[in-house]
């Protein structure tokens, strides 16, 4: 059993590697490959599950790993391998939970696709990936598995490769993620580097566990000074943290798609729907908010990163709840609203509660997961996403509508399922905030946000479900999805109910506390569902769905006279506050005129001036100099005497 | 008495015409031999700057200037066995001893 315990890891990391592999030789039978890939990802979730009593019992305390060396190098030690705690193990049972069921939901929606057995072979690279994210036991591990999964995510967006805007959206995402992974590259150097000397040889670089010892140190405290550009320009130690923390939180922007590089996720959407189900919703956004958690002994001495953190994820949220609120595309309207969860989650990693952002993502991760497949089964009936085309459509496909409102309602916090637990524990938090985050921002922009998101997603079910069809063609159309699409939706839908109660009830909570709480983070206390409590939820549910009721169910209210109303703000929302049109702004028109300015430079001095430049003044010395080798021996011997009489002219 | 500006009005004379002889004949072979004759001008100095130049306080003579010479004579053999050789070789190939007609080393 002991042998089971220490090899059951490295067998949940490379079954879907060997899956993916497996997959590229049975490209041509896709009942096989699809097989291949769910049993991988399943055997995976039964081995993770495994550990969970012992978790559960263990705590906090609990943890197991292993790893080998990778890459030994004179002082250096790279190693390669895996700690499973109870933060990892919650992670690693909901992306191969989750995933699970997306995977066999992919088997209904990509059915005659000609491209099936390639994409259940990203899928399990997707995985491996990912697992390497959430067992990774060192910096440098997570790093290669976080570009990994730039790699995967960027096959699967563009995985209708002939499509022009998936293709771009691919790009997008990958380039955008590559600005935040710098900045995180450069944040885990200035770490290691900073930590190395005070660790015990032959410890891996880079070792959470190695680092966050010596990072509790108050003796490493006092000694870290960094100097840049030989000693003449010293960091104290609190500059230090908190620019190695905002650095390293690059790389959580990035992935986690928070202000400013969110700009790929709702492009992302390009790609098929269990995709952006898989990824873009449940796990991969979620990584950054994980490795937060992970990385947390970093963040912990540093007031002024954890701020950066704070106001950064609550800002996000806000933002992208406003630029959810007057989109059309039904996918898009689910993008912003991760992008506004991330948002919440990462803020409560910066008020210091990592467990009730690990419990948020766990939680969302089911609703958002069953939301993103509802979608597709709806894509699926009617072949469009835009919500104006749609309409009444819960008389057509009434288990997909009604699975789709109980997500709905998980989403926007109604008691008792599970989205009220975990997203009430951060509003909680955003109200008794520590000390350095007390500002409007903290406080306030949640709050709103919350009755944002009921508002715009009352408003997408209004337009979807309810009402008359507008696109009658569309209509005549739907119809439920198949089985293979609806079951893995129902486990979903189940889990977005119980899962807040199963965790959120009074023991489990406790141990799910203990178990996701990084040793020295503050305590805080738990949501009791008391009665003020509940009222603050449905009083906040109630403001923004009643918006929506009014103006989209019973068009008491005209949209159209609202937006006049408000002017410019709704265009503002309309174009996702400019960011994007700012990003191209800069490209095209900054970056581009800066590149030209660089080239008419090589052009003209480095090409013309100083290459051809030398050659020319060259050839030209050359051409007079040469009239001198005439070839004659007897015009040499003048010339040599003449050299001589010089000579012996200057002598004498 | 014959004193060592003799000898030097001799062999600047020698060595003029030499260098004439270089300059202005077109034949190979007449240009090598007017070298000889510059070579031989310039050993009558040495002898002579010996002879004048070099007497120690006792009034033996050392050897310096002849050795020189001796010197001249065996790289001026070695030179005229290669410099006949290209000679020869030149009349076999182009049918000439003319340094102006052998004027291809040009740009």
């Amino acid at each position: 059993m002991g042998e089971l315990t220490t090899a059951g890891p490295w067998l949940i990391l490379f079954l879907p590697l060997l899956a993916a592999v497996l997959i590229l030789f049975t490209r041509k039978r896709n009942g096989l490959s699809a097989g291949i890939s769910i049993a991988a990802v399943w055997t995976a979730f039964a081995l993770a599950a495994q550990h969970l009593p012992a978790a559960l019992e263990g705590g906090g305390s609990w943890s197991i790993s292993s790893s080998i060396t990778w890459i030994s190098a004179g002082e250096w030690n790279f190693h390669y391998g895996y700690m499973l705690d109870g933060l990892g193990l919650i992670m690693l049972l909901v992306v191969t939970g989750v995933g699970g069921l997306i995977h066999i939901y992919s088997l209904g929606y990509m059915k005659g696709d000609p491209g099936f057995a390639r994409f259940f072979g990203c899928l399990s690279l997707f995985m491996y990936s990912m697992l390497g994210i959430v067992l990774a036991d060192n910096f440098f591990q997570i790093f290669i598995h976080w570009e990994l999964v730039g790699v995967s995510s960027y096959l699967l967006i563009g995985f209708y490769f002939r499509k022009d805007s998936a293709v771009e959206a691919s790009n997008k995402a990958f380039l955008t993620n590559r600005v935040g992974d710098f900045g995180f590259m450069i944040g885990i150097l200035m770490l290691v580097f900073a930590t190395k000397d005070y660790m015990a040889p032959g410890t891996g670089a880079g070792d959470f566990r190695a680092m966050a010892d010596v990072v509790s140190q108050p003796e490493w405290m006092a000694q870290i000074a960094f100097s840049v550009g030989g000693g003449a320009w010293t960091l104290t130690n609190e500059a230090f943290l908190w620019i190695a923390g905002a650095l390293t939180f690059m790389g959580v922007m990035g992935k986690s798609a928070q202000f400013p590089l969110h700009v790929w996720l709702p492009d992302a959407m390009e790609g098929p729907t269990p995709v952006s189900a898989l990824i873009h919703a449940a796990t991969m956004v979620a990584a950054g908010v994980y490795l937060l958690g992970r990385i947390f002994f970093i963040y912990l001495p540093s007031e002024t990163a954890l701020l950066i953190v704070s106001c950064i994820g609550a800002f996000t949220a806000f933002f992208a709840a406003t630029i959810a609120t007057t989109q059309f595309d039904i996918k898009r309207i689910l993008a912003f609203s991760t992008l506004s969860q991330l948002g919440y989650m990462v803020m409560a990693m910066g008020l210091g509660g990592v467990d009730v952002a690990m419990f948020h993502l766990t939680t969302h991760a089911f609703f958002k997961a069953l939301l993103f497949l509802g979608a597709g089964a709806v894509i699926h009936a009617v072949h469009t996403n835009d919500i104006r085309e749609m309409g009444g459509l819960i008389r057509k496909m009434p288990l997909t509508g009604w699975m789709f409102l109980l997500g709905t309602l998980a989403l926007c916090g109604v008691p008792p399922l599970s989205g009220f637990w975990s997203k009430d524990g951060i509003l909680h938090l955003t109200q008794h905030p520590p000390e350095y985050a007390h500002n409007w921002l903290i406080m306030w922009l949640p709050t709103i946000t919350a009755v944002l998101t009921s508002y715009y997603m009352f408003r997408l079910v209004f337009l979807t479900f309810f009402g008359k069809p507008r696109d009658s063609h569309a209509y005549d159309h739907a119809h439920e999805p198949p089985v293979s699409m609806w079951a893995p939706m129902a486990v979903l839908c189940v889990l977005a109910i119980i899962g807040g109660q199963l965790v959120g009830s009074p023991e489990t909570l406790e141990s799910f506390r203990a178990v996701t709480r990084p040793a020295g983070t503050a305590e805080y206390q738990p949501i009791h569902a008391d009665s003020s409590t509940v009222l603050h939820a449905l009083m906040l549910f109630g403001l923004g769905a009643g918006a929506a009721f009014v103006a989209f169910s019973r068009g008491w209210v005209n949209p159209a006279a609202v937006r006049k109303m408000l002017g410019p703000i709704p265009r503002l929302f309309d174009n996702r506050w400019y960011v994007d049109d700012i990003y191209n702004w800069i490209v095209a028109k900054v970056q581009q005129n800066v590149a030209r300015a660089c080239n008419a430079f090589d052009q003209f001095v480095i090409i013309g001036l100083i290459v051809n430049g030398s050659a020319w003044t060259t050839r030209a010395l050359g051409s007079v100099v040469a009239r001198y080798q005439t070839g004659s021996v007897r015009a040499y011997a003048l010339l040599f005497l003449a050299g001589v009489a010089a000579l012996l002219a200057l002598n004498l | 008495m014959i004193t060592l500006e003799h000898y030097l009005a001799l062999s600047a004379m020698i060595f003029t015409l030499g260098l004439c002889g270089v300059m202005m004949r077109r034949n190979v072979i007449l240009v090598l031999m007017s070298i000889e004759i510059m070579l031989n001008a310039a050993n009558l100095a040495l002898v002579a700057f010996n002879k004048h130049m070099l007497p120690a306080a006792d009034g033996s003579v050392s050897p310096d200037g002849e050795v020189m010479v001796f010197f001249t004579i065996a790289v001026a053999a070695a030179e005229v066995t290669v410099a006949l050789v290209i000679a020869m070789l030149l009349f076999r190939r182009l049918d000439t001893v003319s340094v102006d007609d052998v004027a291809n080393l040009r740009w």
